[in-house]
């Protein structure tokens, strides 16, 4: 630690809040820098949700095409009676690169994103609202999507899976889109 | 001076108060992970001084950091850690509790 730092830590904490002046009563202190901290701390907390780059050409076909293969194979595995050793093997080849490639998927987006938002507490609400929307947009997708493979075989779940996954995608990043764009207005 | 204010001063981390760390703490609070090259251009500052202020963090116990890859491709994430989430809240709380809005 430097002499500077050592010094910075000596200090008592209201010391640092006016640009290191000596330390003010309370009383005397701009509540409005007090503000404008808070307010820039409120900024900085929504960076993760906010100041992430639009997704490439090739993320919404990817995610799509993910689902489609992940129903098709359950579908697969539901409606085939034979329950044979090929049968647990083609669906166990298929499961374990799927499984792989969200891990993939994870380590891209953190170095494509720079920043994984937290799923749980605190964030603009906005954004909250944007969450809630997609938890009942995918739980509606998947009840309907549940219902329609128990009618139709896996050849045809797969391709509708794939393009219900990609609308709501792409609704759900143009929701998304908008109300960061709000929180960001919001906290300019 | 009144309660609230001075409870409020009480709860300052000198560690945290500074404010390119304050900002830091606050995009690492809502977020899993954050890269350096995030933290770098949200904060707006250079590399030599994010890593300054980041060490901080880092010896105070707040931040965990993660190194993966080597060469260009070579990244650097943090996070926060369990006492790090504590001080930033507490800190957070102090800051409110100034204008008396706890």
């Amino acid at each position: 630690m430097s002499g500077s730092e050592a010094g910075f830590h000596d200090r008592p904490a209201a010391f640092h809040l006016h640009n290191r002046k000596p330390m003010p009563m309370v009383s005397d202190m701009e509540s409005n820098d007090v503000r404008a901290q808070l307010h820039d701390l409120e900024r900085a907390e929504a960076a993760p949700y906010v100041d992430q780059r639009p997704s490439p050409w090739w993320f919404a076909p990817a995610f799509a095409l993910w689902f489609g293969v992940m129903a098709a194979v359950q579908d697969f595995h539901w409606s085939t009676d034979v329950d044979s050793m090929w049968q647990a093997l083609v669906t166990l080849a298929i499961l374990i690169p799927m499984a792989a490639l969200i891990g993939a998927y994870t380590s891209w987006h953190q170095r494509y994103h720079g920043a994984w938002p937290k799923l749980i507490g605190p964030k603009p609400p906005e954004i909250r609202r944007v969450y809630r929307v997609y938890a009942v947009m995918f739980l509606l997708a998947a009840a309907a999507l549940v219902g329609l493979a128990l009618l139709v075989p896996w050849w045809v779940t797969g391709p509708v899976t794939a393009v219900v996954a990609y609308g709501c995608l792409a609704a759900y990043e143009r929701i998304y889109e908008r109300a960061a764009a709000a929180v960001r207005e919001r906290l300019a | 001076m009144s309660e609230t204010a001075a409870s409020g001063l009480a709860g300052l981390d000198p560690v945290i108060h500074a404010p390119k760390r304050l900002a830091a703490m606050a995009v690492l609070s809502t977020a899993d992970q954050v890269t350096f090259r995030f933290l770098k251009e949200r904060l707006g500052i250079a590399d030599s001084d994010l890593s300054k202020q980041m060490s901080a963090l880092e010896a105070a116990g707040y931040v965990a950091v993660h190194k993966s890859g080597r060469g260009r491709g070579a990244s650097t994430s943090f996070k926060l850690t369990r006492a790090g989430r504590t001080a930033y809240r507490a800190h957070r709380a102090a800051l409110q509790a100034l204008l008396g809005d706890d």
